[in-house]
């Protein structure tokens, strides 16, 4: 006998039909486990909606990616970028693994030090650092990374203060055929703005240039814009070296790597047109080459973020309702929706159904649980006919939206880690009232 | 429902509506209601026929058909 399912009628001429092949029988990504934790289990326990992170794949994208540029260039050190995904138990994974800490805001800062991260071990970037932090970050010889004129004189300022000679890097940006150009951080390098800021410290008494930084941008699918860059540095690395009259000790090329996600507006799909690290630590290695044979080699950092952490992250979400639009669409209200994911505005995910589907699959709209028009998780989904309460996993998410996500209208949920032994842990608990309205006076 | 009656429906669910051109696929609950609303029955004797057929509540059935019934009409399909 059939079983009964709410009866669904789709006209065979629908865009997304043409676009997917008219396979009318759903054909769905299903996933029913994360690392063999089973979905229903992890709802059961933690509820719904809930972010989920797999520490065995945290580790294998650093140690892949750590490899892949070693494979290239011996002395390589990896900054875990903060801002990427600032949760500590994730920060502890890739500080085990060998990172030191990338940070970004006096806050970062703090947080990477209250892991027990040393001063000396923090990579201090961005456009604003306060005076405290600069003073904290000063006092306990964080690497500094100039962003602007004014802020050599915020140093400068502090080194006499505690009489101190602060080595520094300075951020430039340049461009490498990437659109677009991330100018707004850092000293320029082709309208001669970084080499004045070189000239600018050569003369401080107060301050020592010891390395160059620059992060390209992010989600660079085309890896010979590192090479490019790596180009670039490298003939301003040996001015700035006969203008000092010594070796710098590192040169730290950002991050920028890509997960395998699918920017909106790429048609391919990211296994098609996401390369691994190795392609890029390859598009790297010609311009390294002549660093590597100095007897003090510099230090080649790396600060990526989306790729180590994006595809370990996933959200389980439910369907809370089930809604025909006056245009004939499909539509389903979920318990997630933008307030959780920031990165939907630019990314579109993957979306696993907990169960294998039935029936046949209709265009469908996701919304999120926000009154607000703007909520909306996918706007064009073909989906077989889903029922209430049942459940989608959406991926990757480990990237950006655990520290962009808002407290807005709902609650933020907990996040779960699953180790290697497929234990699961909660590694920030869910929001309550009670955490909201502790910050207010009536 | 009588509108529906110029509908063609296929065995393997597909409906061919001679009027526009137009084709639908349509799951098996979907095509036994056509088929119903096709043989005269209103929306609650359909739903109560649906209800006992597939033991789903009166309630739902009803729910599901009136809603089904909204969007034939806005496909143009009935008014
Ligand atoms: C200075 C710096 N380093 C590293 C990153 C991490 O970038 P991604 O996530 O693209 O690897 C960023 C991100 O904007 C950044 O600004």
């Amino acid at each position: 006998m059939t079983k009964y399912s709410k009866p669904s009628i789709v006209k065979i001429s629908n865009p997304l039909y043409t676009k997917h092949g008219s396979g009318a029988q759903s054909y769905h990504p299903v996933r029913d486990a994360i690392e063999g934790v089973a979905v229903d289990e992890l709802v059961k326990k933690y509820g719904s909606p809930l972010f989920v992170f797999s520490e065995r794949i945290l580790r294998q994208k650093y140690q892949e990616a750590k490899s892949s540029i070693e494979s290239v260039y011996p002395n390589v050190q990896f900054g875990w970028s903060y801002k990427t995904n600032y949760l500590n138990a994730i920060c502890q994974v890739f500080h085990d693994e060998g990172a030191i800490a990338e940070v970004v805001s006096h806050f970062e800062y703090q947080k990477a030090r209250a892991l027990g991260i040393p001063g000396h071990n923090i990579i201090f970037n961005g456009p604003y650092k306060p005076e405290a932090a600069l003073e904290q970050a000063i006092s306990e010889d964080a690497q500094i990374h100039i962003d602007h004129f004014d802020e050599i004189a915020d140093i400068e300022s502090i080194a006499k203060r505690l009489n101190k000679k602060v080595k520094v890097g300075i951020r430039i940006n340049l461009n490498c055929g990437i659109y677009p150009v991330w100018s707004r951080f850092g000293f320029n390098l082709e309208s001669g703005q970084a080499w004045a800021a070189v000239r600018r410290i050569a003369q401080s008494k107060d301050i020592q240039l010891v390395g160059l930084h620059s992060h390209i941008g992010t989600f660079i699918l085309d890896p010979h814009a590192y090479g490019r860059a790596i180009d670039k540095i490298s003939q301003f690395m040996r001015e700035t070296e006969s203008l000092v009259g010594y070796n710098l000790e590192f040169l730290d090329l950002g991050g920028g790597f890509p997960s395998r996600s699918s920017l909106k507006g790429v048609y391919q799909p990211p296994e098609v047109v996401v390369p691994p690290p190795q392609v890029y630590a390859e598009a790297m290695a010609n311009g390294l080459k002549w660093l590597t044979t100095r007897k003090n080699m510099p230090k080649l950092i790396m600060e990526l973020g989306r790729y180590l952490v994006d595809e370990a992250g996933f959200l389980i979400t439910s369907v809370m309702a089930d809604k025909l639009l006056p245009d004939g669409r499909r539509s389903y209200v979920l318990d997630a929706g933008v307030n959780l994911l920031y990165t939907s505005t630019w990314y579109k995910f993957k979306i696993e159904i907990e169960k294998e589907p039935t029936g046949i699959s209709e265009p469908s709209i996701l919304f999120g649980p926000l009154c607000m028009n703007i909520d909306i998780v996918d706007e064009a989904i073909l989906l077989p006919r889903l029922e209430r309460y049942e459940r989608l996993i959406l991926s990757p998410v480990g990237a950006y939206n655990v520290t962009q996500w808002m407290q807005f209208i709902q609650y933020r949920p907990a996040v779960v880690m699953i180790n290697e032994k497929s234990e699961t842990r909660i590694i920030r608990r869910a929001e309550t009232l009670d955490d909201i309205n502790r910050m207010e006076n009536p | 429902m009588s509108e529906i009656n110029h509908l063609n429906l296929s065995k393997n669910g597909l409906v061919f509506d001679p009027r526009t051109g137009e084709s639908y696929q349509l799951n098996p609950i979907a095509q036994k209601i056509i088929v119903l609303f096709q043989s005269g029955k209103t929306s609650e004797q359909a739903a109560k026929l649906i209800a006992d057929e597939f033991h789903i509540s009166l309630e739902q059935a009803f729910s599901d058909i009136l809603e089904f019934q909204v969007q034939l009409s806005i496909i143009g399909l009935a008014s």
